[in-house]
């Protein structure tokens, strides 16, 4: 009797789930056409064009295989290794100083009470401001005959600097130039998890003597960690796929010292006309950004279960 | 899930890999969208409406100049409209390969000859059908001519012609004593360390100027000063670099010896995004007395220095010691023809009547076109008619001068990557992180292998 029952109401039960997960998949189904759009496809073209040699003036399809040679080739060519060198070092310089810098700004912004929204703005400011507006605007501040920056440095009585024009300050210029334009981005996202942290913790860390650097360290700190995850991964991210400054501003150079991967690939595709290569160095680049991802987040894992 | 992940990343390697061996024929052979081989009739002799689509650079002023100047051509061909579409230069490629991917696009394309090789390779323009070919032939110089060909093709009719000369400042030139501009390599490091003046330890006034950070910026000039020394940068047959002659490497030592002097500082050569920028700027300011540049910064440094302008007089690539006279560099504009287009035909009759003379000793009306914004016209007929115009322009006059000995830059596949690797080496010796020797020994291992491929 008892079966006779159930089996009815089992089959009503799997036809409400069936219905949902139907709902659920029509309802994910405009997302996930975009993304096979404008993610899968052209990952897999990409894959498939590394393979060929194409100059992008005949059919894609048409154009030759050469199977694994553009990624032995990539490897040999002198200037594709520097890029990637410049490529980690500008990455690990933005880790290492845009989440420190954001999460200062956002403290300050969350502790100043005189006019908030202005000091908001201000540093939001360069976030929404056009990428090459701003880069042809570094271009001369960073200037080194008449730039205002060696002004400045030489009415202080100090030496001027080449800047964008000395090949071993070119690529710390455009890491300045990238921690302007994206401290204020991340400082938002800081601000939102700073004022997310209840201010229950505290008050009874004050009551138990804590100063401002213990609460800093022992309560801040730790309860920023989702925060923090997010911030470095999407400051590494960003960085591995840095572009418009590097373009704008020295076009790579001088002599490669300020060429990244991103530039790189940009003038090997559309430049040189050599999409196969091109399309290697892309996939070469996205296995990092996965991998230095995956590091990141195994990396905070570990210091949440510890 | 990681197994998953992992199949999947293994799947993708394996399309890239089996894509080897899979497909012997070349590009464009064979597809939907192969182009039209021969010449259509497009019936201009059955009076059909016609309409030519030219693609190009231009900007609104020009371009509108132009059509206003070929309606003219209604008279001779009353059934044919012709129709201007422009993009910015860093497009203009890119706008090429869209339309042969969709198989269509405009008729006439103009084009930078550089790109030759990809084009013609690729099957996107056609070679100059032969009732048109004696036409070019016959009214450019052989250079010129050389200029807009490739394995043995002509390919379209020549348009701009670019060039390269010494451009100085009078005003400096007096300041500092000096005469007359160098004539050769000695003179030339002589007065560029006259010209230059320093405060504080800081350059404030450079003798000399090098471009930084624009590929053709840095090879082309250095390639004037290098076939004005006698040297070449490729052989004739374009199969090998001749990089390391005594010639290159005396003229990668002139570059060498003037930013030892102190006559050129590299910092004072930035070139933006858009081949303009300080480079150009500090000329305009008076900072730097002398550079080697195309004739068509002309417009910009007018538009600069107003009344200042007359201080900047142009004079003829210094020769070196191993040079008898100086022998310039110049790249041309060509309009070729869709390899796509149904109405060939027309469009090759449409080119003839634009770039041929309007009467007896008459430019055609592309020569006046291209006058009208300061560019010397490439066709023999048009510099004869317009030689009053451009003898009296002393700016101009130079270019047109040198032109008849200069070289074009060499029409080869992968030209863009070979000016690329060529600026990093001299760039490196301009930033003294090489010796000119190791550089050109560099630069010729790297040119040979993209040569090769």
């Amino acid at each position: 009797m008892k079966e006779r029952e159930t089996n009815p109401t089992r089959k009503r039960h799997k036809k409400r789930l069936e219905s949902h997960r139907l709902a659920a998949f029509l309802f994910l189904s405009p997302a996930l056409v975009f993304f096979a759009i404008f993610f899968i496809f052209p990952l897999v073209a990409t894959v498939y064009l590394s393979g060929r040699e194409w100059d992008l003036l005949g059919p894609a399809l048409e154009a030759p295989g050469v199977g694994f040679r553009h990624y032995v080739e990539i490897w040999q060519d002198e200037r594709f290794v520097r890029a990637l060198i410049n490529t980690f070092l500008y990455v690990l310089a933005c880790i290492a100083l845009m989440p420190p810098l954001a999460l200062g700004v956002a403290w300050l912004l969350n502790e100043v009470k005189v006019v908030p929204w202005f000091w908001r703005l201000l540093f939001f400011l360069p976030v929404v401001t056009s990428a090459v507006a701003m880069s042809l605007v570094w271009q001369y501040i960073f200037d080194p005959t008449y730039g205002p920056l060696n002004e400045a440095l030489k009415a202080l009585g100090l030496r001027p600097l080449g800047w964008i024009m000395d090949p071993d300050l070119s690529l710390v210029s455009l890491i300045i130039v990238s921690l302007w334009q994206g401290i204020g981005y991340h400082a938002i996202i800081y601000l939102a998890g700073l004022q997310g942290i209840p201010d229950d913790y505290y008050e009874a860390a004050t009551i138990d003597g804590a100063g401002a650097g213990r609460k800093f360290f022992h309560i801040t700190l730790p309860l920023l960690k989702p925060t923090s995850l997010f911030v470095f991964v999407m400051v590494a991210i960003n960085a591995f796929q840095a572009f418009t400054p590097f373009y704008v501003i020295t076009n790579g150079g001088p002599i490669d010292s300020s060429n990244v991967l991103g530039l790189y690939i940009y003038k090997t595709a559309f430049e040189f006309l050599n999409m196969g290569k091109a399309s290697a160095m892309a996939v070469i680049m996205f296995v990092l950004v996965v991998l230095v991802s995956v590091f990141q987040l195994k990396w905070f894992q570990r210091r949440e279960e510890s | 899930m990681k197994k998953l992940a992992l199949l999947v990343l293994a799947g993708c390697l394996l399309i890239a890999g089996c894509s080897g061996g899979g497909n012997s024929g070349g590009t464009g052979e064979g597809g939907a969208s192969s182009p039209a081989s021969t010449p259509t009739d497009s019936g201009s002799g059955s009076g059909q409406p016609v309409t030519l689509r030219i693609l190009a650079h231009w900007d609104a002023g020009n371009t509108d100049a132009l059509l206003q100047k070929v309606e003219a051509y209604k008279n001779v061909n009353p059934n044919v409209t012709v129709q201007v579409e422009t993009v910015p230069f860093g497009d203009l490629l890119k706008r090429i390969t869209v339309s042969n991917l969709s198989g269509g696009g405009a008729d006439i394309y103009h084009i930078y000859n550089a790109w030759l090789p990809e084009l013609t390779n690729s099957k996107s323009i056609v070679p100059v059908p032969d009732p048109f070919k004696s036409d070019i032939v016959s009214g450019y110089g052989e250079n010129i001519v050389g200029s807009v060909s490739y394995n043995g093709e002509i390919y379209g009719y020549p348009t701009e012609l670019t060039g390269y000369a010494l451009n100085y400042n009078k005003r400096l030139f007096e300041e500092a004593g000096i005469s007359a501009p160098p004539g050769n390599w000695d003179e030339l490091l002589d007065y560029a360390q006259r010209l230059t003046k320093k405060e504080n330890g800081q350059t404030v006034q450079q003798g000399f100027g090098v471009i930084i950070g624009w590929d053709s910026g840095v090879v082309h000039p250095w390639l004037t000063l290098l076939q004005s020394n006698g040297g070449k940068f490729l052989s004739d047959d374009l199969s090998t670099t001749d990089l390391n002659s005594p010639q290159a490497l005396e003229a990668l030592e002139l570059y060498q010896k003037l930013v030892q002097s102190g006559a050129t500082n590299p910092e004072m050569g930035l070139s933006n995004a858009s081949t303009t920028g300080p480079y150009m700027n500090n000329f305009e300011l008076g900072k730097t007395a002398m550079i080697i540049m195309a004739n068509w910064w002309k417009g910009s440094l007018q538009a600069t220095m107003g009344d200042r302008f007359q201080d900047v007089a142009t004079a003829p690539i210094p020769v070196g010691p191993s040079g008898t006279k100086p022998v310039s560099l110049f790249y041309s504009w060509l309009y070729a023809v869709s390899a796509f287009s149904k109405q060939q035909e027309e469009a090759w009759k449409f080119l003839q009547w634009l770039n041929s003379p309007q009467g007896e000793g008459q430019s055609s009306v592309q020569g006046d076109w291209l006058m009208a914004q300061g560019i010397i016209p490439s066709r023999l007929s048009d510099q004869e008619a317009h030689e009053a115009n451009l003898g009296q322009d002393p700016f101009m006059k130079t270019y047109v001068d040198l032109l008849k000995d200069a070289r074009s830059f060499p029409v080869i596949p992968k030209a863009a990557e070979i000016t690329s690797t060529l600026q990093g080496y001299i760039e490196q010796v301009v930033y003294s992180r090489a010796t000119p020797a190791d550089a050109l020994n560099g630069a010729a291992a790297d040119i040979q292998k993209l040569i090769s491929q």
